[in-house]
């Protein structure tokens, strides 16, 4: 699957509403607890080019979880996720290292 | 938009099991940063019980429950940081009371560290920390009740820049200063006045 399919695919599930949050992580995860909007998730998400995109695989299932970290507006921002149908799973989505440009 | 009711079947990573798991759907207290937030829906794993995932509806509830909770913070501050406080509030009709209006402006800084240009709210909280207005003999006290959304923003951000969360509120003070006072920034003088409508 290309990027531009996965930032397509998450974007879908988000409308959709076919969304899970890994409870491990979940304290960090600022969509997970309701501080991020599905809107500005999605912004993130598609604010995203090919060189602020890495995948790696997921450390208990083989499934490829795709990690983003925007630049330009939403600098700062990292996205972690991965799909299981129907489903896109986040793992995180926090901010960090403020002070990187 | 797909609901999720209890009893629902999915299926996610355990961390327990080490493999991917079926799970089903319950309402269950989560252990949230030190909370403990009744009545979460979450997906628990079927082999052995754990909370494997958390559906999005539950998201909103979480929050809600953070926005109950509060949290103290005690702080010192020199005198004048009580007059800005008062002047914003008594110049906005808003209150003269300097807790709640250090509360309010808090919140409203706060609440943008989430947002696109938090980062650069963060620098201006940190460099406002080296303004001759930042300097002065602790003589007030301010104690100011937060919400645990704010306070975790809060204390987030003191941890990663180093300092105590009663020296980034004073941070946000000077900054609200410039802002509110010398600025005249319309933007945030307008969401100031609106914050504080919701919360009167």
């Amino acid at each position: 699957m290309g990027f531009s399919e996965v930032k397509q695919k998450a974007v879908q599930c988000i409308i959709s509403n076919y969304v899970q949050h890994e409870t491990r992580e979940s304290s960090k995860n600022l969509y997970a607890n309701g501080e991020i909007s599905d809107d500005e998730v999605i912004k993130i998400i598609q604010s995203c080019r090919g060189d602020c995109y890495e995948k790696q695989k997921h450390h208990l299932l083989n499934v490829d979880v795709h990690i983003l970290k925007p630049k330009g507006k939403y600098d700062g921002f990292y996205v972690k996720f991965y799909f299981i149908e129907p489903d896109v799973w986040f793992i995180s989505v926090h901010l960090s290292n403020y002070r990187q440009v | 938009m797909i609901i999720l009711k209890e009893g629902d079947k999915s299926k996610g990573p355990c961390e327990n099991c080490r493999k991917l798991v079926n799970t089903t759907f319950r309402y269950a207290p989560l252990k949230y940063n030190g909370l403990v937030i009744p009545d979460i829906l979450q997906g628990f794993c079927d082999e052995c019980g754990e909370s494997v995932s958390i559906p999005h509806q539950s998201s909103y509830k979480i929050k809600e429950f953070r926005e109950r909770i509060n949290h103290q913070l005690e702080l010192r501050v020199p005198s004048h940081y009580t007059d800005i406080l008062i002047a914003i509030g008594s110049l906005h009709k808003v209150s003269q009371k300097p807790n709640f209006l250090c509360r309010l402006i808090a919140e409203l800084y706060l609440s943008k560290t989430y947002l696109p240009e938090g980062r650069d709210i963060r620098h201006k909280i940190m460099e406002a920390l080296e303004d001759d207005l930042a300097k002065g003999k602790s003589n007030d006290r301010l104690s100011c009740l937060f919400h645990d959304t704010t306070y975790s923003a809060l204390k987030a951000i003191a941890e990663e820049e180093n300092v105590k969360s009663s020296t980034i509120v004073k941070g946000i003070i000077v900054v609200a200063k410039h802002d509110i006072l010398d600025k005249k920034n319309k933007d945030i003088t307008k969401e100031f006045e609106e914050f504080a409508a919701a919360r009167l």
